[in-house]
């Protein structure tokens, strides 16, 4: 069983807090359309109707607890192009129904700290730095 | 002995014949007769005992001075053989004395030589030792002054460095290295 709504705030939002904002936009906007201005059946997400309307939002938040969820800290804080850009990224060479929520840490320096299921992997510059460290006094000492 | 008890036989007979009542006058002759022989046989009696104590005290102050004199001799004797026994002893203790003596001094004089050559030993290994460590020290010293000295050089270059990354670093060379940790964790099957 699809649901529509779920899968258009899929689609356009790979971010946790987009997809959130973006559903939130949407459930006012359903029932103003559906119910104040009693539409049978939605022109904003197609197979949506005023009898499961509200099935289908309940089934949207279940849906996004049970998606799969990368935590991505990076060291800028990006910006909706660069968002865009990382999910973009995300969906093309991860997969389509991932989602991710981006965090920022400056002192990273650059790269990224990935979690997953609750294990982290750091690819950070600022980790790649400190493992240089011995390489850095070994130039020091050498002059 | 022999003759007290002759006596007291002699006086008891004669008590006996003297208190019997003569018959006759025969008899009380026989009895005179009588009497007068045991006078005889009594004062013969006496005497012989007499004699016989006599002889008898002097053969006992005979044997007397013979005990005395052996005594003297047996104590002469065995004066003579005790202080010989004491110098013998006297002797055997001195020569033992003096192998003692000559034994502990030879020892003595082994272990004192023992001695002095492991004080000599264990002072050379000590000081030895002493010198190790103070080397020790000073090359651990220089060294962790090194280390630390190194440590601050590298906390400079990477305060240095990590300032001019950010600089440097455009929002492209960020999103760059995103995409390049994106690889390197499916390259590591994490993703």
């Amino acid at each position: 069983m699809t649901n529509p709504i779920f899968e258009k705030l899929v689609k356009d939002h790979a971010t946790r807090s987009g997809f959130l904002n973006a559903f939130s936009t949407l459930s006012a906007l359903l029932t103003e359309e559906l119910f104040k201005k009693n539409k049978k059946t939605s022109e904003l997400v197609e197979g949506v109707n005023q009898k499961n309307v509200n099935q289908l939002l309940e089934q949207t938040k279940a849906l996004l607890d049970q998606t799969e969820e990368l935590t991505i800290t990076v060291a800028f804080t990006p910006n909706d192009n660069d968002i865009l850009a990382i999910s973009q990224y995300v969906r093309k060479n991860i997969g389509n129904g991932v989602m991710i929520n981006l965090k920022t840490d400056p002192r990273l320096l650059a790269g990224a700290i990935i979690s997953k299921n609750g294990f982290e992997k750091d690819y950070s510059w600022r980790k790649k730095l400190f493992e240089g460290r011995k390489e850095i006094a070994d130039m020091i000492k050498s002059g | 002995m022999i003759a007290v008890g002759q006596l007291v036989l002699i006086v008891a007979l004669f008590q006996h014949f003297r208190h019997s009542e003569p018959t006759t006058i025969k008899a009380a002759k026989e009895l005179e007769k009588a009497e007068k022989e045991g006078q005889n046989i009594i004062y013969s009696a006496f005497k012989k005992a007499k004699d016989i104590l006599g002889q008898a005290e002097l053969e006992g102050i005979k044997r007397a001075s013979d005990t005395q004199l052996q005594a003297k001799k047996f104590e002469r004797e065995y004066e003579e053989k005790f202080a010989q026994a004491v110098a013998d002893s006297q002797k055997h203790v001195d020569e033992a004395l003096n192998n003692h003596l000559n034994q502990t001094l030879a020892n003595f004089d082994k272990r004192l030589e023992e001695t002095i050559s492991k004080l000599e030993k264990d002072s050379l290994f000590q000081a030895q030792s002493q010198l190790d460590q103070a080397k020790k020290s000073a090359a651990d010293f220089e060294k962790s002054q090194l280390d630390r000295i190194n440590n601050d050089l590298v906390d400079v270059v990477e305060t240095t460095i990590a300032r001019v990354l950010k600089k440097k670093l455009t929002v492209s060379d960020q999103l760059d290295s995103i995409y390049e940790a994106f690889n390197q964790a499916r390259a590591e099957k994490f993703l």
